[in-house]
């Protein structure tokens, strides 16, 4: 049984009087991939931001595997797309820290940076606009920028959900192929696609419920891409 | 007697010079991040709401330009705090500042007894008016932003480009958000002598946004709005010496046409100098 390095205990979550999350109970071991699926509203991009510290329970309590080292894929939309920053300067900002004085990186800084964009093919866009990059492109310079200080735990907040659906294929890929070294919790709008690439998924609609990929038979799956709404009712029981 | 001869001669205008030189290195950086973070409406407000604390100083006998800096710094801390914690009022309440700063300038330089202040000077610039002790403050000023921005280049780009993913990586976004604003506080006091409060946000934002039409680094936008800024200034003050205008007046209509013509000249070219 491998290592636990997230764990959520009855967790609720509210923002004021709504109540986003209600008892939550969430188990993720080292070398998942993990996707956590729901309804718009349901508490999925919640459940990363409590992961990450940025939010607190307002009931219940969450563990992490001590000194875990996290790096995070926001959704993009929110970045100014005429902010002039090249791909590179955004890819090193994944190594910004608080004693992090003067514009001087280090050459290992460097080196790791070129390495991680080479990885993820962006290395000839280096030192483009990041804010004219297309969106599968945007979204490997920031799975990139959260790789770079090489996490035990990568969280992707819809890393799909502005590119192309064959874009789509190429970024579940790459992230199986970073999964070897690093686990990987994702939220994601489409359990159809990403059940071919996942070990657990997490339904969402503020109760949690979740599952072995394993467990959902390929007729499940077919039946999801006919009406999805229906088979997510029905596996998860929200 | 044209301008340049004129500046061969006159002391006055080297001093106004020396000082557009100043403004201009200040006004380079301080202007890139108030673009980048779109934050013209604050660095507004700190300009407008310093008013008040020349006011003060001036009835209470201090030196205006202390009255300035110590407002500029006090009000670029309290909106730093109010950026983290009443977001969704945060407009509000840089327009009260701004507002009812400006208002009590207004109130304690009409209480003060004796001569009557200038209260355009402050509000319109006097940049030959510049006297040598004037342009030491300006020198210790701008070398002060210059240091800041270096020491924290990298962070105060990781801060404006995407601030939760700092505070993640265990910078404290809203303490270096606070030494950016005060940055531009130091900023808006130094322009203050060269264009007057009124205008300090046309130097903040019109040649920073020139300069991003053409380059794509914070570092180059940065310089060459330094660049921009001191050729406003120059053209501006020959300008208004030629035709015996208003000065900041006169160099706040330079960079506006320029920044018109940048847009223009950006949108048929495309990106000129990528």
């Amino acid at each position: 049984m491998s290592e636990e390095i997230v764990k959520f205990e009855h967790v609720s979550f509210s923002y004021g009087r709504n109540e986003v999350l209600k008892d939550v109970d969430m188990s993720i071991k080292k070398g998942d991939f993990f996707a956590i699926i729901g309804p718009n509203g349901g508490g999925k991009t919640t459940i990363l931001r409590l992961i990450l510290g940025l939010e607190r329970p307002s009931k219940g309590s969450i563990y992490t595997k001590g000194a875990l080292k996290t790096g995070y894929v926001p959704q993009f939309s929110h970045h100014d797309r005429q902010f002039p920053l090249q791909v590179m300067d955004v890819v090193l900002q994944g190594l910004i820290a608080p004693d992090s004085f003067f514009p001087f990186y280090k050459k290992e800084q460097i080196d790791r940076t070129m390495t991680v964009m080479e990885k993820l093919g962006i290395e000839k866009r280096a030192h483009d606009r990041f804010g004219e990059l297309s969106g599968g492109l945007k979204q490997r310079t920031l799975i990139a920028r959260a790789i770079v200080s090489e996490p035990e735990l990568l969280l992707l907040d819809e890393p799909v959900a502005s590119v192309d659906s064959s874009i789509e294929k190429d970024i579940y890929e790459m992230l199986v192929e970073l999964n070897k070294s690093m686990t990987i919790v994702m939220v994601s709008h489409d359990l159809g696609f990403v059940s071919d690439y996942v070990n657990m998924v997490g339904c969402v609609n503020r109760t949690f419920v979740s599952h072995h990929t394993h467990d959902i038979s390929h007729s499940d799956i077919d039946a999801m891409y006919k009406s999805k709404g229906v088979m997510i009712n029905h596996k998860c029981g929200i | 007697m044209n301008f340049f001869n004129a500046l061969m001669s006159y002391s006055f205008l080297q001093y106004a010079v020396t000082a557009s030189l100043l403004a201009a290195v200040s006004c380079g950086i301080s202007g890139t991040y108030v673009y980048i973070n779109r934050i013209t409406f604050i660095a507004g407000g700190i300009a407008h709401a310093v008013l008040g604390g020349v006011g003060a100083a001036v009835y209470l006998g201090f030196s205006p330009f202390t009255g300035a800096l110590v407002t500029a710094l006090a009000f670029a801390v309290i909106l730093g705090i109010i950026k983290f914690k009443a977001s969704a009022h945060e407009d509000t309440i840089i327009g009260a500042l701004w507002a009812c700063g400006m208002s009590a300038g207004i109130i304690f330089i009409y209480l003060t007894p004796g001569y009557a202040v200038n209260l355009n000077s402050y509000l319109f610039g006097n940049i030959l008016l510049v006297s040598k002790d004037d342009l030491t403050m300006l020198a210790i000023l701008a070398s002060a932003v210059l240091v800041i921005s270096a020491v924290f280049h990298r962070q105060f780009a990781a801060v404006s480009f995407d601030e939760e993913f700092a505070r993640l990586r265990g910078v404290k976004s809203q303490i270096i958000y606070i030494i950016l604003l005060a940055m531009i506080a130091l900023t808006v006091v130094v322009l203050m002598k060269v264009v007057g409060l009124i205008l300090v946000i046309a130097f903040l934002s019109l040649p920073s946004a020139a300069s991003a039409v053409f380059f794509r680094k914070i570092s180059s936008i940065s310089a060459f709005s330094m660049l921009l800024s001191f050729i406003f200034s120059i053209a501006g003050l020959a300008f208004s010496y030629k035709y015996d205008l208003p000065t900041g007046a006169s160099i706040t209509l330079v960079a506006g046409a320029f920044y018109i013509i940048s847009i223009i000249a950006g949108r048929y070219h495309g990106k000129i100098l990528k």
